[in-house]
């Protein structure tokens, strides 16, 4: 303990050195609380630049299996057919909104939200779906055999951009939020898979990821399954009794 | 007297407190805010995931400065005009804490068709594993303790709850604490990339259990004496001070040397259990260190028109060297001072 004859009573004046000592505690902890904002303000993670709110139409073959997609025909842009991943507008998925029209083509409005190479339509309501002639053969999957690939699952809407940083265990519950309400869980791959950076995820039969998955979201994981290639997009059928996190 | 009187009230001294912190919680958020989205840096995140972070950390820092006071103060006496309005800082972090919540929940689990504080506790269930524990959870059950402090925070809760029950509710701010750390410590300081969280937050935990150790260890010791305790030569109280002498069952005495005489008093403060013993002799009282209520040495009462009382002790000198009895007297009960006569030199 200090020994000193300085005493501070809060309603007299304080005597000149406590004062001295109080004004100069307050700075320091003025200068230490502004130092402090300008190192942990910087954000940690580099996302790269995303963008939100350009309008697309797209025709196509409409699929509701695994999760919406829609696979336009082929053109030079898109050799194999521009496949686009749907979500609703809010934490929703589309699945209400295309009930109509599986396998059948259809023209869907909506807005595009898109980082680096994922992107996703959102759609506002069944109202931005319609039906478009000539239809369009529903496109055959190729088969791309059996796959062990390490990644991160995010929920496809905020990895896309919606949310930014939207990765990362900080995001580990909105991202599952995002995905018990329908929107489409992808693994964004440690690296290049067949030249692309991510996958949807489906079920080993087919259908959607089961609730389970909330378990690996967000995680360093390695999941084993069937690779398979519908338009431009890749679909991981996964085997999610082998998924491991590392 | 009754003019100087008036510890609960507003003062210069207060507003300059409060202005500073405010002050410091402003030029923080706006800081944070700049460098999070400098020209020239990275694409910047969203504008509310930038905001919970800057409340966030801002709350841990306030946090960590709130708990550091304490000890501070008792090491150095310097320190008091930071503990004098301590209860607003509690407060200032609890709504800087709130506000990091409200981010939260309006961002990460808005949106959706369940209401945010279900989704909250419902979208992360994984209580089973270290990585992707639902670190929320922590910072959930520490803002609840920090509003309970805030609400209970006046002077009014303190006389309702009696003075112990309202000290080890306060108490709790170390859980709230703890419970903060390990929601950094499971959520921002798991990321794969370094940053500088990873160092500040262990920093400031340290050093926040640092200082308590340091200042435990400057706490005095005694030995006793067929019921009495022994305090020591009587000249190592200095005039006009007190040293504090611990006694069974967790409490202790404070001896203040007021005029060349002895007197002995609980050392817990009637208002907020404030540390008597390192208070001094102000206008003939012993006077709080923390708020300035005043007592009268020779029967621990407040002077009129103020009705504050606490327990008062017995000395007696035997051999060179003052007794103390542990037993305490009735609250107010007048004792004769001890005449120890003037130190010399
Ligand atoms: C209901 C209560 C709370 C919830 C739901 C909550 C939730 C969160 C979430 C989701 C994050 C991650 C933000 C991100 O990086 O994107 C976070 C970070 C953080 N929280 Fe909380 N929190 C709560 C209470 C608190 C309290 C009471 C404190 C401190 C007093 C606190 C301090 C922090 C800090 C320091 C961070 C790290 C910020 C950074 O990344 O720089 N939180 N919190
Ligand atoms: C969010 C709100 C609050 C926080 C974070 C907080 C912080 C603290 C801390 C750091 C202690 C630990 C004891 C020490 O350092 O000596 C404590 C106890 C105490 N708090 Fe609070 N506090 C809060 C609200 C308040 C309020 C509103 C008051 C006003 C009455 C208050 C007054 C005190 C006092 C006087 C003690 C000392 C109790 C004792 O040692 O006997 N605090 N609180
Ligand atoms: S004056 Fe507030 S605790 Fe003593």
């Amino acid at each position: 303990m200090r020994d000193q004859d300085s005493f501070f009573v809060g309603y007299l004046p304080a005597p000149p050195d406590v004062r001295r000592h109080a004004i100069l505690a307050g700075l320091v902890l003025l200068a230490g609380f502004v130092l402090a904002a300008l190192t942990l303000g910087r954000s940690p993670l580099d996302i790269g630049a995303s963008s939100y709110g350009d309008e697309l139409a797209i025709t196509g073959v409409y699929s509701a299996s695994p999760y919406p997609i829609v696979v336009a025909a082929p053109d030079t842009a898109h050799p194999r057919g521009r496949t686009i991943m749907l979500g609703g507008e809010g934490k929703v998925g589309a699945q209400a909104f295309g009930a109509a029209f599986d396998g059948r083509t259809v023209t869907v409005k909506g807005v595009l939200v898109k980082r680096g190479a994922l992107d996703m339509l959102l759609v506002g309501g069944a109202d931005q779906f319609a039906a478009a002639t000539p239809a369009q053969q529903r496109p055959a999957a190729t088969q791309l055999g059996r796959w062990r690939i390490s990644g991160e699952i995010c929920d496809g809407k905020c990895a896309s951009g919606g949310m930014r940083p939207g990765v990362g265990l900080a995001h580990r519950a909105c991202a599952n939020l995002c995905i018990s309400t329908g929107l489409p869980p992808v693994l964004v791959t440690s690296a290049p898979v067949e030249g692309s950076a991510y996958l949807l995820l489906a079920n080993a039969n087919g259908a959607a990821a089961p609730a389970a998955i909330a378990d690996l979201v967000a995680l360093p994981v390695t999941l084993e399954g069937d690779l398979e290639r519908r338009g431009d997009l890749l679909i991981f059928r996964v085997d999610w009794s082998k998924a491991r996190t590392s | 007297m009754s003019v100087r009187y008036t510890p609960v009230g507003w003062n210069a001294n207060k507003i300059v407190y409060d202005a500073l912190l405010v002050a410091a919680i402003v030029a923080y958020i706006l800081v944070f805010i700049w460098a999070a989205e400098r020209p020239g840096g990275a694409p910047p995140y969203d504008d509310a995931t930038i905001r919970m972070r800057a409340f966030g950390s801002c709350a841990f820092l306030m946090l960590s400065v709130v708990l550091a006071i304490g000890p501070l103060a008792r090491l150095d006496r310097r320190f008091l005009p930071l503990l004098y309005n301590r209860r607003h800082f509690g407060v200032a972090t609890c709504v800087v804490a709130f506000t990091h919540a409200s981010y939260v929940l309006g961002w990460y689990f808005a949106f959706s068709a369940h209401d945010p504080y279900a989704a909250l506790l419902t979208s992360n269930t994984s209580y089973a594993r270290l990585a992707g524990f639902p670190f929320e959870i922590f910072g959930l059950a520490a803002l609840v303790i920090l509003l309970l402090l805030a609400v209970t925070s006046h002077d009014f809760w303190l006389s309702f709850m009696s003075a112990p029950v309202w000290k080890a509710l306060h108490m709790s701010v170390y859980a709230a604490y703890t419970l903060v750390v390990a929601h950094v410590a499971f959520g921002a300081l798991l990321a794969p990339v370094l940053q500088p969280l990873q160092i500040v937050v262990p920093a400031c935990a340290l050093g926040v259990v640092a200082l308590h150790a340091l200042a435990a260890r400057a706490e005095p010791a005694s030995s006793e004496n067929q019921g009495w305790i022994v305090v020591g030569a009587p000249d190592r109280i200095a005039e006009g001070r007190a040293i504090v002498v611990p006694v069974e069952g967790g409490e202790s005495v404070a001896i203040f040397r007021h005029e060349g005489r002895l007197s002995a008093i609980a050392n817990a403060c009637a208002h907020q259990n404030g540390p008597l013993g390192e208070g001094r002799i102000v206008d003939g009282c012993i006077t709080c260190p923390w708020h300035g209520f005043q007592y009268r040495p020779e029967d621990g009462c407040s002077p009129p028109p103020f009705t504050e009382k606490v327990a008062t002790y017995n000395l007696r000198l035997e051999n060179g060297a003052v007794l103390l009895d542990p037993k305490p007297n009735a609250r107010g009960q007048r004792v004769e001072p001890l005449a120890v006569g003037e130190t010399l030199a």
